[in-house]
Formats: C-alpha cells, sequence, structure tokens
C-alpha cells in the first residue's frame, strides 16, 4: 500500500502517458463539447435526423476525397455543408415534409458514398473506420481541425445566440418581429452539417446521432432554461466521451460505441432519478400527479 | 377599474369618422392600418379576396369570421409575413412591414411551443431582440421594457416561471406582454379571448381599454360576436371577402352575419338580446349539434 498509494489516480493518468490517447481524449473533449452546444438546439427543434442524414451522406464526400488521395475530413467538409443546406431547400422549396427530403439526401449520399468505397482498394477496411470512426486514430493535424471547427461553430452559436434562440421558439414571431428568420433557418443546418464532421472522427458516421442527440436529452431532464440545458449537456457530453475512452482502454472495446455507450448510460440515470422530472419520483410520491379532486 | 365607454357603439360621429378618417385633423394624418383591394393566399388558392378598409388611429376594429375566412392571413399580410397578390397595405402610412418595432402582434395561443424551456421573462425580452440587431445583446433597457410590459399585464411575479407550467389565461398574458414590449402603436391580437372566462375576458378589455387612451390602435379577430359591441368602435365582417365594415351597430344585424358565417347562422332574440347560433359545417343539423352560441348584438 505505501509503494502505489493513489491506484485510482494512476488508472485515469496510465492512458494520458500514451501520446495517441492525449490525441483522442483532445479530438473527443472538442467534439464533445460542439455536439452539446448544436446538440441542444437540435434537440429542441426536433432536427435530429437532419443530422442524421447529413452524416451518412457525407460518406459520399468522404468517399470521393478517399478516391482521389485527399483528406476524407475535407471531403465530408465539403459535403456535408451544402447537403444540410439542400435538405432545407428541398423541404422548404418543394413542398414536401422536411422527413421526406431527410430520407431522399441520407439514403443517396450513403449509396452513392459505398458505390465509390467498393471501387476503391481496402474496401471493407476502410469502410468500417469511416462507419464507425477510429478515435484513437486522430492525428495532431486532425485534432486541430477539430479544435477549429468546434471553435468556429461555438463562436457562431454565441453571436447569433438570440436569434437561434428565438427562431427555435417561435419562428411566426421572430419573423413578424424582423428577425432574418430565412437566414437562421439555413444557419443552424449548416452548423449541424459542419458538428457533424468534427465528430465523424471520434464516433463515425453511424453513431454521430448519439452525440448530437443524447446529452442535450439527458441534459433537458436536469435544467430548465435554455442556457442551463446547453451548460449541462456539455458537461454530460465530456463526461460521456472522458469515461467511455477509460472504458474502451480498460475493457479494450472499440472507442466509439464506449463513448456512445456511457452516454446512453447517462441517459439512463437521468431519466430515472433526475431531481424533478426522474421517473423513480413520480412513481414514489403519487401525491404531486394531480387527482381528480386537485386537478378539478 | 371601472367599466368607461367613452364612446357607445352606435355614435353617429363614430360612423362619420370612418369615411374620412384621413382629413382627420390631428397631427397624425395617416390611417393606423389601410388596406387597398388586397387579395393574398396559398398555393395559388385566393383566402383573402379584395379586401378594403382603414382603421384610423386610436380605434378597435374587430375583425369577425368562420374559420377559415382569412382573419389570421390578413393579419400576416399586415405583419409582411404574407405576400398580397395584389393591392396594398399601408401600415401606420408606410407601405409593407417596414414599421415593424411599431407594430405588436399577439399570435393564436395553439400556435405557440409552450413545453420550450424558456421563462416567461424569456419571452417577454424576445420582443426586444430585433430591435438589438444582430450580433448585439438585449441590454439594461430591454430588461426594464419586459419587466414593464409583464407588469402591465399582471404577470410579473411569475417572470421566472417557466412558459410550461402556466395556466391558459396566463399564457394569452405572456403573449400580449411579448406584443406590448415595443409600446405599438398598431396592436394585433389574434383571438385574443379564445376559451376565455369572463374574469379573463374583463381583465383584457381593461388592459386595451387603457391602451385605446395611450392612442394605440387595436385589430383583433374573434368568433365571439358579444364582444364586439362591447370593445370595438368598428367592426369587419370577413368572409374571405369583406362582407360589411362599420360600426357594430351598423354591421352586426341577421343580413350581414348570415351572409358572413353562411347559411349556418341564425340569429334568435330572446330578453332584449341577439343570439348567433352557428352551425359547424360538419355537424348534423339536429337543434343538440348546435353550438358557438353568442351574445351577438342588443337588439
Amino acid at each position: 500500500m505505501t509503494r502505489r498509494q493513489r491506484p485510482v489516480l494512476d488508472a485515469l493518468t496510465e492512458p494520458l502517458e500514451f501520446a495517441f490517447m492525449q490525441r483522442a481524449f483532445l479530438a473527443a473533449g472538442l467534439a464533445a463539447v460542439v455536439c452539446a452546444v448544436v446538440g441542444t438546439f437540435v434537440v429542441l427543434r426536433g432536427m435530429a435526423f437532419m443530422g442524421d442524414a447529413v452524416a451518412h451522406s457525407s460518406l459520399a464526400g468522404m468517399s470521393v476525397a478517399y478516391f482521389f488521395g485527399g483528406h476524407v475530413f475535407w471531403g465530408a467538409l465539403a459535403w456535408a455543408v451544402p447537403a444540410s443546406m439542400l435538405i432545407t431547400f428541398i423541404s422548404q422549396r418543394a413542398n414536401l415534409r422536411l422527413d421526406t427530403s431527410i430520407g431522399i439526401i441520407f439514403s443517396g449520399g450513403f449509396a452513392l458514398g459505398i458505390i465509390l468505397m467498393s471501387q476503391a482498394g481496402n474496401y471493407t477496411a476502410d469502410l468500417f473506420g469511416l462507419l464507425f470512426g477510429n478515435v484513437l486514430g486522430v492525428s495532431w493535424n486532425e485534432v486541430a481541425l477539430i479544435g477549429g471547427i468546434a471553435g468556429g461553430v461555438i463562436l457562431v452559436v454565441l453571436a447569433f445566440y438570440k436569434e437561434l434562440l428565438f427562431t427555435s421558439y417561435d419562428a411566426t414571431m421572430s419573423a413578424a418581429s424582423g428577425i432574418p428568420v430565412r437566414f437562421v433557418q439555413y444557419l443552424l443546418p449548416v452548423l449541424l452539417g459542419v458538428t457533424t464532421v468534427a465528430t465523424l472522427k471520434v464516433v463515425g458516421i453511424v453513431l454521430v446521432l448519439a452525440l448530437l442527440v443524447t446529452p442535450p436529452a439527458t441534459a433537458t431532464l436536469l435544467a430548465r432554461r435554455l442556457p442551463g440545458i446547453m451548460g449541462f449537456s456539455i458537461v454530460i457530453s465530456l463526461l460521456s466521451t472522458v469515461a467511455g475512452l477509460y472504458l474502451s482502454y480498460y475493457a479494450d472495446l472499440p472507442s466509439g460505441p464506449s463513448i456512445v455507450m456511457v452516454a446512453t448510460g447517462l441517459f439512463l440515470l437521468a431519466l430515472f432519478f433526475a431531481p424533478a422530472k426522474g421517473l423513480v419520483w413520480r412513481w414514489r410520491k403519487p401525491s404531486l400527479i394531480p387527482t381528480q379532486e386537485t386537478a378539478g | 377599474m371601472q367599466q368607461v365607454k367613452p364612446d357607445s357603439p352606435g355614435d353617429p360621429v363614430d360612423g362619420g369618422a370612418k369615411t374620412d378618417a384621413p382629413a382627420d385633423p390631428g397631427p397624425l394624418t395617416y390611417p393606423a392600418l389601410e388596406l387597398q383591394g388586397v387579395w393574398a393566399g396559398y398555393n395559388h388558392q385566393p383566402v383573402l379576396e379584395d379586401v378594403s378598409f382603414q382603421v384610423a388611429q386610436g380605434e378597435i376594429l374587430g375583425i369577425i369570421g368562420p374559420n377559415g375566412s382569412g382573419k389570421s392571413t390578413l393579419m400576416k399580410a399586415v405583419l409582411g409575413l404574407v405576400k398580397p397578390w395584389q393591392g396594398r397595405i399601408l401600415v401606420l402610412g408606410q407601405p409593407g412591414a417596414a414599421e415593424r418595432s411599431r407594430v405588436g402582434y399577439m399570435p393564436q395561443v395553439e400556435q405557440v411551443d409552450w413545453d420550450f424551456p424558456v421563462t416567461v421573462g424569456d419571452v417577454a425580452l424576445m420582443g426586444r431582440y430585433a430591435r438589438r440587431g444582430l450580433l448585439r445583446r438585449a441590454n439594461r433597457l430591454d430588461h426594464e421594457e419586459a419587466d414593464a410590459a409583464l407588469e402591465r399585464v399582471g404577470i410579473y411575479e411569475l417572470r421566472k416561471n417557466l412558459i410550461g407550467d402556466l395556466s391558459g389565461g396566463q399564457r394569452r398574458r405572456v403573449l400580449l406582454a411579448r406584443a406590448l414590449v415595443n409600446h405599438p402603436e398598431l396592436l394585433l391580437l389574434d383571438e385574443p379571448t379564445a376559451g376565455m372566462d369572463a374574469t379573463a375576458q374583463h381583465q383584457l378589455l381593461d388592459i386595451i381599454d387603457a391602451l385605446r387612451q395611450e392612442g394605440t390602435t387595436v385589430v383583433l379577430s374573434t368568433h365571439d360576436l358579444s364582444c364586439v359591441p362591447e370593445w370595438c368602435e368598428k367592426a369587419a365582417c370577413l368572409n374571405r371577402r369583406l362582407v360589411a365594415f362599420g360600426t357594430p351597430s351598423e354591421v352586426l344585424n341577421e343580413r350581414v352575419l348570415s351572409e358572413t358565417f353562411g347559411t349556418h347562422l341564425l340569429l334568435v332574440h330572446t330578453d332584449g338580446q341577439a343570439y348567433a347560433y352557428q352551425h359547424h359545417t360538419h355537424d348534423s343539423d339536429g337543434p343538440d349539434q348546435e353550438s358557438d352560441q353568442a351574445p351577438a348584438a342588443r337588439a
């Protein structure tokens, strides 16, 4: 006992001795913060599947870049931004429901990506990396890109916070009062597309949705107002990625799914035990549920 | 508050004022709202057909009409949210949506997402956002104006509550506070009395009375025929086209109302009051299906 006085601390610092783990923690942490901020609006506006569609269809852009020997990151970015705007444009102009235009872009881009990947060399292994992410293989260059995206997106959200808030809450009223609603209606999908790209390397195409949706959903169970929800969302998202990476390191599990499992676990905890909204308290205190007498 | 009624609906001076409102000798010579042959609609389907009228400054106009008669569309056209196909809309003497910060709008309570995680104070403050412009935060004055608007509608003490925790009447007041936060010269209220009990209606009437005394022009839409003679100096009967426009006593008669609400409306005179019975078009014709009973006008 005298030799190893702080086994917990040792367990926490041991992975950090490896440069690849340092990069993984940084990349995942940065992606977690930006996902939490943008994801809060995504959850409140019901745009979850737009984020998922942008991520999946980005495979097309990544494949083109991969095919021609470029970096998949720029391919995804070049695809995600126009794809998110196209979804918005189609739903507004073609009189299609939003989920329909999401479905078209989602499957069309994904199919194109698979076809392109199948024509390239190391089909299965590389496709697997894109679909499920490989945060342990992230380079310093990519960490810097993710950091740049995270910083840029958060600055834009802060700059247009009141417009994003008002338009998300009541688009008609904000238009009536003179807020440039059309601008905001395209701004959020673009932010979403860029955020998705920053997250691709961390959890992969298939699981981006989890980081966008699960921490903000957990936060809505814990906080009342939008700023509080965003703050909780950031904390929960960071906690999920850090704990997920440790889980991945010690249990030798794939990193992306580990992060998602921790986030899901935290959501379930909040669902049952959140101070005001937890299901357990509702079951235990039936008097809080309005009976016919109190409601009538 | 006492029920002050500065002018009775049948006042002949009032009736004369509507036709020559632009010649009003006051310092402001334009009408608060003027529609000139406005056509508007959605997807090639007209909802407003050749609607023209004027509302003088400080007047209260009640717009009556059945569901789908274009009441909300008319308000959205005034706000610049719906572009007229033809015709002109002059708001406070200016074309189109140029005067947005001088116009307040209270939407129907059903059109708002009441689960959104914002407080009463947040919603009132949103009314000031457009005025602040991009890249700027709400300042101290904005917060003071939001508080004052909440005070005015009597829900200042609820400012830290989430909007989802409010009762129906309180929800309407939040929306009214947001509409009042910029001290609008023209106030548009879409169905302000729908589902309100008598007490809540009187509280709203008090607020509108006070606004009228400050010179605010109010345009409200309603299903409730009884509040029109009580609240409004002018009434407009709308069913896509303007069926009638004038003082409530000129407009609220059986012929006009039947034309506005279609053949399903009938008036019954009892106890010195006229009651309008409106059939919903999808209802059967059985007498127990009659609904929307409302005292229409004192006979």
